[in-house]
């Protein structure tokens, strides 16, 4: 039967088979006639004949799998922080090398946080990544982007050293000119004057006047060391006034490395010496055998709080911080080629061609890739590595660049967007949840019982009306969550825009089941016999139900909203919990507006669109079950 | 009408003594301690000692709970709304003037957006389905999910930052300039607010006069009306409007408030010195009593909304007065 009413239908499209039923028409029962749906099956095909609510609904499913998937795969960390890529803008551009480098024409490369830099056997310079934290105009250029001014100066002269810092690059020639463009908010990029008039009244172990022989970099400050055998550094003072150069070391450095607040020397009697911030003391703390001379250490690279030293038996020394299982050296079955450290990770190439690295790897750094072949160079710093093979060809790892960016910790937006999607999305929900029930609770008892019942609850609802929302929930939110866990909070949050949420129903759920119980069919229902219970329960409850779910997905909607609006102003979800609206918090600074638009541009783009698409998936459920406000 | 009116204040007084019950118990909730923010920090110890003896005594806070209420709403009655330790003067002097800068920014909100909603609402019922009418529906369904921050951020970003145009935010010096150079520093500081409150204002107004309307002229009298030949115009103007008054008026009335304690998010964002703004500030530095009055101000707000709304449904609907 039933399949039979499907191809008649089908056919019924055609003349022909019009024709054919015209003459030949098929039985059927009175209610076959015309096919009867049930509420539910008008709703969904109404609600699915409406472009803007399946465009609504697709996009709410889009969010639900970035947030509640999403989630499962990226983990999240909450206290992690990555400050040398703080306020990277968006962009996947940190590895992408120009191709143009392959084939063993590179002589160094050099990267920062988010960029790298490579000087070629032509003597010039390629810079490629992202820009990392853009700082306010007069302490900042682009760092990939070579000024004109440095061009030329590269075209001129013969570069033979290149060293990168957090964010800027420092180039030395073979006269022993020193130059480099990117941040420059200490001065890191030129050597100032009284650098050059101390190098003037030193002279060279040959002789001559002093010239550069090393440089160094790292964020806030760069270095040389000159033939001389001394060091000369300049930049941050904060960290530079710790930098006391004791006599001791004067004249005998053959090596140094840089670390935010520490320089890690290589003596030319094969020991080694600890400068900078003595805070710092697990880095200072160097092994005894190092610094009496009894091991002669020939080659040292550091992270930003470890230091590794190699001596001439071919042995390696760790020390520094234990964090990131950077002092448990792995088995190495070859000789030791060379060293190098990143910022939280060292890499090291052996005798056969392969490369072993160990350390922290929340940014791939230690994902040294499969099948690279026999390795003859490698070059680290901060997050990414390059490995130059036989054929000259560069293979990048490491650290690519963010999608969303990252924000003034270096936490990556995309998770933290993912996590604070879970969070913003539930948070709504609940709040949702708790309003309804309560808004059910208060309405359907009112207009049921009636009397003072009624009475009682709709002064109830008058008294909630009167409270004003932004005020009275910044006050609670504040009194109360203050001495509240984490967690706890995230529920306080819940209850609060749940409670002062609910007035609105509870009015029309009551004011609906009034005009309900006055109508035609519940007078039939009562002539038919039947219980007062079983009317409310099945003939007039779903009709105030209808409207309750309506109103769910539109409340949901304003709940996206306002969630975002507390947090915004610091009163909803707290940090390091992300949420779409306390990502948005520093937004209240002008430098955040000004110069790192993605860290409000796209958080609230999420809320916009989320509310939106709730908002469609509302209206198109109103039309779909109240074909009457289709007029409107 | 007189009569309707005072019972309706008569139901509202339980209604207010039960919010300043609840805003009592929030009070109570604040953590710090009232006292020693009340007390200079320059005592010595045994000093301290008394003088916290003392003021305890003082701010009543020896008493029960209930008591502690009523000297409380005593206090608030007789216009003694304690001291604010964070602006360290009187609350009364302290708040008057975030109300008075609200009130300035608000002033042309309430304006443009009721010059522009209304009429739009209206012409948008008139010729529904029309090109006008999608537009502002989709308008007004974009602004309805937009929160103003996000707004606010966007027009700082185009027309502070990106063109210049105007200040980021903040208020115009009111001790140097004066006169015109003052005016003008008050509209230049408030047309990227106004824009804001206006955009996200005029999204419901539409809505809601444009339902009021449609559902007006649904009825049989329109359709008299223009049997009787009456020019449309006049149909409109007159006897749809007059009934869509009903709710459009309601409409009016709570918007006009709610720009009051609404406006807490644009105000911080634009650094603007009003009610919000200062509010968040005083919670933040626990100044108690500040908090306390101001939102007992608030809750006394929507509750004579509440009030004007009823007159004036009384006034534009007879038929209220019978039920």
């Amino acid at each position: 039967m039933e399949t039979k009413k499907n191809t008649a239908a089908q056919a019924g499209k055609s003349f022909g088979s019009m024709f054919k039923r015209l003459f030949k028409r098929e039985k059927r029962s009175v209610l076959e006639e015309e096919a009867i749906q049930t509420p539910t099956k008008m709703v969904m095909k109404n609600f699915f004949r409406n472009k803007l609510g399946v465009a609504g609904l697709i996009i709410f499913i889009a969010f639900l799998l970035f947030a509640f998937v999403g989630s499962q795969i990226v983990p999240l960390v909450e206290t992690y922080t990555e400050l040398p890529l703080a306020n990277v803008p968006p962009g996947t551009t940190s590895l992408k090398f120009p191709k143009t480098l392959n084939g063993s024409n590179v002589v160094k490369i050099a990267n920062g946080a988010s960029f790298g830099a490579a000087l070629t056997t032509d003597g010039k310079v390629e810079v490629w990544g992202v820009e990392s934290n853009i700082e306010v105009p007069g302490s900042w250029e682009h760092v990939t982007e070579i000024p004109e001014a440095i061009q030329a100066q590269i075209e001129s002269s013969n570069i033979i050293d290149m060293v990168t810092g957090g964010m800027h690059v420092l180039l030395l020639d073979d006269q022993g000119n020193v130059f480099g463009w990117g941040y420059y908010g200490h001065g890191q990029t030129s050597i100032p004057d009284d650098v050059l008039s101390r190098m003037g009244w030193s002279t060279g172990i040959d002789g001559q006047p002093v010239k550069a022989k090393q440089i160094l970099a790292s964020t806030n400050w760069s270095a040389i060391i000159g033939s001389d055998k001394q060091l000369y550094i300049w930049g941050s003072t904060q960290t530079v006034m710790n930098f006391r150069i004791p006599s001791a070391v004067k004249g005998r450095i053959e090596k140094g490395v840089a670390a935010d607040n520490n320089i890690a020397l290589l003596l030319d009697d094969g020991t080694v010496y600890m400068l900078g911030d003595p805070s710092t003391e697990y880095y200072c703390n160097v092994p005894e055998e190092l610094k009496d001379g009894s091991v002669k250490v020939v080659d040292i690279e550091c992270t930003n709080r470890n230091v590794i030293a190699l001596d001439d038996q071919g042995k390696l020394w760790t020390w520094g911080a234990s964090a990131d299982g950077l002092l448990d050296v792995p088995e190495m079955n070859s000789k030791i080629v060379k060293i190098v450290g990143g910022y939280r990770h060292f890499t090291v190439l052996l005798e056969d061609g392969s490369v072993v690295s160990w350390g922290a790897n929340e940014l791939g750094q230690c994902d040294v890739p499969e099948g690279l072949g026999k390795i003859v160079d490698i070059y680290s710093d901060y997050y990414q590595n390059y490995a130059i093979d036989e054929a000259g060809n560069i293979h990048a790892w490491g650290h690519k660049g963010f999608v969303f960016g990252s924000d003034q910790f270096g936490r990556d937006m995309m998770t933290r967007l993912i996590h604070g999607g879970r969070i913003s999305l539930t948070v709504g929900a609940i709040a949702v949840g708790i309003s309804t029930i309560i808004a059910l609770i208060v309405g359907l008892a009112a207009g049921y019982f009636g009397g003072w019942v009624d009475m009682l609850l709709m002064r109830l609802t008058e008294i909630f009306s009167a409270i004003p929302f932004y005020p009275i929930a910044i006050t609670l939110s504040y009194a109360i969550g203050n001495s509240l866990s984490q967690s706890a909070k995230l529920y306080l949050i819940m209850v609060i825009l749940g409670v002062l949420g609910w007035m609105g129903l509870a009015r029309t759920v009551r004011a609906l089941l009034l005009v309900e119980r006055e109508k035609d069919f519940v007078l039939a229902a009562r002539a038919l016999g039947l219980k007062q219970n079983k009317i409310m329960w099945r003939h007039i409850l779903p009709n105030v139900f209808s409207y309750v779910i309506v109103n769910i997905a539109l409340s949901y909607s304003s709940y996206i909203l306002t969630e975002a609006g507390l947090s915004f102003l610091g009163f909803g979800v707290c940090e390091p919990t992300p949420s779409w609206g306390n990502m948005l918090t520093s937004a209240q600074q002008s430098t955040v507006v000004q110069y790192y638009w993605w860290r409000w541009f796209i958080p609230g783009l999420f809320v916009v669109v989320a509310s939106f698409s709730a908002n469609l998936i509302g209206d198109a459920l109103r039309d779909a079950m109240d074909p009457k406000s289709n007029e409107r | 009408m007189v009569r309707y009116i005072i019972k309706r204040i008569l139901i509202l007084i339980p209604v207010f003594i039960c919010i300043t019950i609840m805003l009592f118990g929030v009070t109570k909730l604040m953590p710090g301690d009232p006292v020693r923010a009340m007390l200079p920090s320059t005592l010595k110890a045994e000093q301290y000692e008394a003088a916290y003896e003392a003021m305890h005594k003082k701010m009543g806070l020896d008493k029960s709970l209930p008591e502690q209420y009523i000297r409380w709403m005593a206090n608030m009655f007789t216009g003694e709304f304690g001291w604010s330790t964070n602006y360290n003067k009187p609350v009364i002097n302290a708040v008057s003037e975030p109300i008075r800068n609200t009130i300035i920014m608000n002033i042309g909100v309430i304006f443009f957006s009721l010059l522009i909603g209304i009429p739009v609402g209206v012409v948008c019922a008139v010729k529904k389905g029309g090109l006008f009418d999608n537009f502002w529906q989709v308008f007004s369904l974009v602004m309805w999910a937009m929160p103003s921050f996000f707004l606010a951020l966007c027009l700082i970003y185009l027309f502070a930052t990106k063109l210049g145009w105007l200040p980021f935010g903040g208020m115009p010096n009111t001790s140097l300039l004066s006169g015109v150079e003052l005016f003008l520093g008050y509209v230049k500081h408030l047309i990227l607010p106004t824009i804001v409150l206006v955009l996200i204002g005029i999204a419901g107004e539409i809505r809601t006069v444009r339902v009021a309307m449609l559902d007006a002229f649904n009825q049989d009298y329109i359709r008299t009306a223009r049997a009787k030949g009456l020019r449309e115009k006049v149909v409109i103007w007159s006897h749809a409007m007059r009934n869509a008054m009903i709710p459009i008026s309601g409409m009016v009335i709570a918007y006009i408030f709610s720009l009051f304690s609404g406006s807490t998010i644009t105000e911080t964002i634009f650094a603007w010195n009003g009610i919000g703004r200062v509010l968040i500030s005083s919670v933040t530095s626990r100044d108690t009593q500040m908090v306390t009055t101001m939102n007992s101000f608030f809750a006394m707000l929507s509750l004579v909304c509440v009030l004007i709304q009823d007159i004036v449904y009384c006034i534009v609907d007879p038929r209220v007065k019978l039920s």
